[in-house]
């Protein structure tokens, strides 16, 4: 959808185009929420704050009466604000250390080395984890990134949840070996 | 002794928006309840800040299932007007407006010119020169000061003229304390004044419009450097990385907006709102010669300082310039300390030259002045170069 699809949609009826963006946007904005909120938030906390979200483009789009041409990037601009705002409020009063990322800490000299070593392990993961092929990539990604249990990812992919267990060990054990070879071991705790 | 590095799938969280959708952004499982669920609560959650923030506008549908029904919207319907209507009276509009601006004009007394920056630069080849100079106090605690410099050639009747004419606010020098410099020699006892910037007296700036004016701003910025998306969109490990702040130094509610990046070798840049847009905030100050010249909030460092109404800007190594300056309620800036290759200045007035600052001596007391001051972490807000 773009801007100009909303608002003319917008200009028909505003609930409806507020309800399918909602739709088209609810994994990416999910997504983003997730990301920041994984470690510290419940599934409650990720719903409210994909809430705010969405909240926060309409009522950006009812003040300005457009997106800016760039819907996508307004969405995923408070999106990640938001996000790092909720992650801020859950961690204020836990002991939690805060870790800022490079999405945070951008130009920060300091953290430059550490960032880059960050990007670095997050890229051979994901290249890793493709390399092992479809549906084994997503199935992987679905069970320790997004912790989906065997059903969810069966009823996805259509399989039954014993084939996805099956699989999931298998293409485990294949990264574990892929990973072996570029000299990182996967952490306990992690599976 | 295993001497593997330790690798597991939290490392993938904190991610930028590009890692984020290489993850997989329609992987998750959100199943109808829970779509229905963050639906509901995102309607229960815009009507609730539609409310508080006055707006009037009819989201009800009669095709909507998932929201509550609201009740008492101002429904608003637009009407149209006939086309030759509306022609002529955009037709008498225009003409009042021009009727207007050429009474306004003519009106307008010729000594009391109202332009507050400097605007124009003197280009002849000028054989004789004079200069003159007034100020005039427009009031006990404002100072404008006028320099008009008429450069005529021996052979021909050109004559260009250069105007600068700065303002001082109640906090900082009277008249009496403001000498000009015609020329280009360095005025070294010039008082440089505030700087009078865009300002807003808007009581209804609500966070979204901030929000989007500051992403409009880096846009721009980013759209000024040709490189810079094309840079990070290759390989984003690379770490080209942009971010953005919000903080009212000044305390007039309304904050500043600060952006950083390390694209080549990095700068800072210090906006204020002006009602519509965030704008390059400006200041008077020196040029490393010694000249009067208008500087913009930007350099490699600009910092929040601890001190109230303070903000720092700090250049590469000593060969840079270097300032500490203050900003007052209504957005002017004015110089606390400025640091040259050649001289410092403090509240505007040359206090000290020296032939260069090889050894960066002057540069390090400037330095520890700057520390003294403190400077405030402020909450950096990432911007995703690859959405540009």
């Amino acid at each position: 959808m773009t801007d100009n699809e909303y608002r003319k949609m917008y200009d028909k009826d505003p609930r409806k185009a507020q309800t399918a963006l909602f739709d088209e946007y609810l994994g990416y904005v999910y997504a983003i929420v997730y990301n920041k909120l994984r470690s510290c938030g419940s599934r409650e906390d990720i719903e409210e704050c994909v809430g705010d979200v969405f909240s926060a483009v309409f009522i950006s789009y009812d003040r300005n009466g457009s997106f800016d041409g760039d819907l996508k990037g307004l969405i995923g601009t408070i999106a990640n604000r938001t996000a790092i705002q909720m992650y801020r409020k859950l961690v204020r009063h836990s002991d939690t250390v805060y870790i800022d990322n490079e999405t945070t800490e951008l130009a920060d000299t300091d953290n430059l080395e550490e960032n880059a070593e960050r990007s670095v392990l997050k890229k051979t993961l994901l290249k890793l984890i493709n390399s092992l092929g479809q549906p084994d990539s997503d199935i992987i990604i679905q069970k320790f990134y997004y912790n989906m249990n065997s059903k969810e990812i069966a009823d996805k992919h259509s399989m039954s949840p014993a084939s996805v267990r099956m699989r999931c060990s298998r293409a485990l054990k294949k990264l574990k070996e892929l990973l072996a070879n570029e000299g990182y071991e996967m952490k306990e705790g992690n599976i | 002794m295993n001497d593997k590095k330790k690798i597991g799938f939290d490392i993938l969280e904190n991610s930028d928006i590009n890692t984020i959708e290489e993850i997989g952004t329609g992987k998750m499982n959100i199943d109808k309840n829970a779509r229905e669920r963050m639906l509901k609560n995102t309607m229960k959650k815009y009507e609730a800040e539609k409310k508080k923030l006055g707006i009037t506008q009819d989201t009800s549908s009669e095709n909507n299932e998932n929201a509550d029904s609201v009740t008492g919207v101002e429904i608003y319907e637009r009407k149209k007007l006939p086309h030759f209507i509306y022609i002529g009276l955009c037709s008498a509009a225009a003409i009042a407006l021009t009727i207007g601006s050429i009474t306004m004009l003519n009106r307008r007394k010729p000594d009391a010119p109202e332009i507050q920056t400097p605007v124009a630069q003197v280009t002849s080849t000028a054989a004789t020169t004079s200069v003159s100079s007034s100020t005039t106090a427009a009031s006990s605690k404002e100072a404008v000061t006028v320099t008009a410099t008429e450069t005529s050639a021996s052979s021909a009747a050109t004559k260009n003229t250069a105007t600068t004419t700065s303002a001082a606010n109640a906090s900082d020098k009277t008249g009496d304390d403001t000498e000009t410099a015609a020329g280009n020699a360095p005025s070294d006892t010039t008082v440089s004044a505030a700087y009078t910037n865009p300002h807003t007296d808007r009581t209804d700036i609500t966070q979204e419009e901030l929000d989007a004016a500051a992403v409009r701003a880096v846009k721009q910025l980013i759209n000024y450097y040709d490189g810079f998306p094309n840079v990070a969109q290759p390989d984003p490990t690379l770490g080209v990385m942009l971010r953005y702040a919000f903080y009212d130094v000044n305390g007039d509610s309304v904050p500043e907006l600060f952006i950083r990046h390390n694209y080549s070798l990095g700068n800072s840049y210090m906006y204020v709102f002006d009602g519509n847009d965030y704008v390059t905030a400006r200041f008077n100050g020196h040029d490393r010669e010694g000249n009067d010249t208008v500087h913009e909030t930007v350099l490699s460092i600009v910092d929040a300082l601890s001190a109230d109404n303070t903000i720092g800007m700090m250049g590469h190594q000593g060969g840079s310039q270097s300032f500490i300056l203050h900003m007052g309620a209504d957005n002017t800036i004015t110089p606390i300390c400025e640091y040259t290759f050649n001289r410092t200045y403090k509240d505007g007035k040359l206090s000290e030259e020296y032939t260069s600052d090889g050894d960066l001596d002057k540069f390090s007391q400037f330095l520890d002045l700057y520390r003294s001051y403190g400077t405030r972490e402020l909450n950096w807000i990432g911007y995703d170069l690859n959405e540009n």
